[in-house]
């Protein structure tokens, strides 16, 4: 037990400590390359290595955060209530793209993982990817993944769609603005969002809403697919 | 600051509330979702003015970053999987994150110039 508060408290302090002067640093240069999320990470860990922390003590601790990633999960009913006015208009536009690419999603993952031979925890891991980040945790959690893995995959796809959707984007000869916004948000969660309101207000919205209903889609599907209950 | 207390608590509550109606139904939902739902019905219901719970849900969503940490950090206890198995993740996400952009785009795109069209 007192390990445990121990171990609580070291995290906790740590990772706040690091997070300040990473979102420091990227406000002082402002420069996208040096987002918190790499920062941070850095700063973590050679906190952990300078004060010859383990790993394995500072995950333990972690408990607060995972709490924290479940609040933030209901929190997105509030961004999605004030788009409400734009849900209600497109409503069916949304429901039909956000849920067909979520699931086009899914089905990719599950065919190349099998066509590659990819181990079942890792293809498990990848399933819940493209939605935002606390519920593809519980998600990877549920069906028996590894969720930190998940994290680094979830990141990894949205700056990776983040990076390449413009000119994509282009060449598919999209020029609906509700579907760049809906495309971006259903990829690339939060930073896509952010992205497309540079492209416009209702680029952005569509890119909010995106990321608050994808992940209602997503956990519907999982456990369809996977036969959970 | 005492507003945002009552703020989080508020929200902690509707999280809570989720995870016990997953585990009262066997519900294979997460129970933040489920509380996301909740929280959303409020709202629309008027039980719940969006003002209550403004504020805690910004500062949820901007600092979301620094909730992430501690389970990147935990990525490090399986690097050695990307080195036997880097090439075949690699060409998965990068495939099926594209897969979601154009499906998505593209489904958006056909019921727009359907609707122009009519």
């Amino acid at each position: 037990m007192e390990a445990l508060i121990g171990n609580t408290f070291l995290c906790t302090v740590i990772t706040f400590a690091s997070y300040v002067i990473g979102v420091k640093i990227f406000r002082k240069f402002n420069k996208y390359w040096l987002n918190p999320l790499y920062t941070v990470t850095i700063i973590v860990i050679s906190l952990l290595s300078f004060f010859h922390v383990d790993y394995g003590h500072y995950t333990s601790g972690a408990g607060i955060f995972s709490l924290l990633l479940g609040t933030a999960t209901v929190s997105l009913a509030v961004p999605l209530y004030k788009q409400m006015r734009m849900l209600k208009k497109h409503l069916w536009i949304i429901v039909y793209s956000v849920s067909s690419g979520t699931l086009a999603g899914v089905v990719c993952v599950m065919m190349l993982a099998n066509e590659v031979h990819l181990n079942k925890d890792l293809m498990l891991s990848l399933i819940p990817k493209s939605v935002t980040v606390p519920i593809a945790l519980s998600i990877s959690r549920s069906l028996g993944g590894i969720p930190s893995l998940t994290v680094l995959f979830v990141v990894i796809s949205a700056v990776f769609s983040l990076v390449t959707a413009p000119l994509f984007l282009k060449l598919g000869q999209i020029r609906s603005r509700i579907a760049k916004g809906l495309a971006l948000g259903t990829s690339a969660q939060a930073i896509g969002a952010s992205r497309a309101f540079e492209w416009g207000e209702l680029e952005g919205t569509m890119g909010i809403i995106a990321m608050s209903i994808s992940p209602l889609f997503m956990s519907l599907i999982t456990p369809l697919l996977f036969n959970l209950s | 600051m005492i507003r945002i207390i009552i703020q989080f608590f508020t929200i902690f509550v509707i999280y809570l509330i989720g995870n016990l109606i997953v585990t009262w139904l066997h519900l294979p939902l997460p129970g933040a979702v489920v509380g996301m739902v909740l929280l959303f019905i409020a709202l629309l219901l008027g039980i719940c003015r969006v003002t209550w719970v403004e504020r805690i849900a910004q500062l949820h969503i901007k600092h979301i970053t620094l909730l992430f940490i501690p389970s990147i950090i935990g990525v490090l206890r399986y690097i050695g999987i990307f080195q036997t198995e880097g090439l075949k993740l690699a060409v998965i996400l990068i495939a099926s994150s594209l897969v979601v952009l154009f499906v998505t785009a593209y489904t958006a795109e056909y019921y727009e110039n359907k609707k122009r069209r009519k």
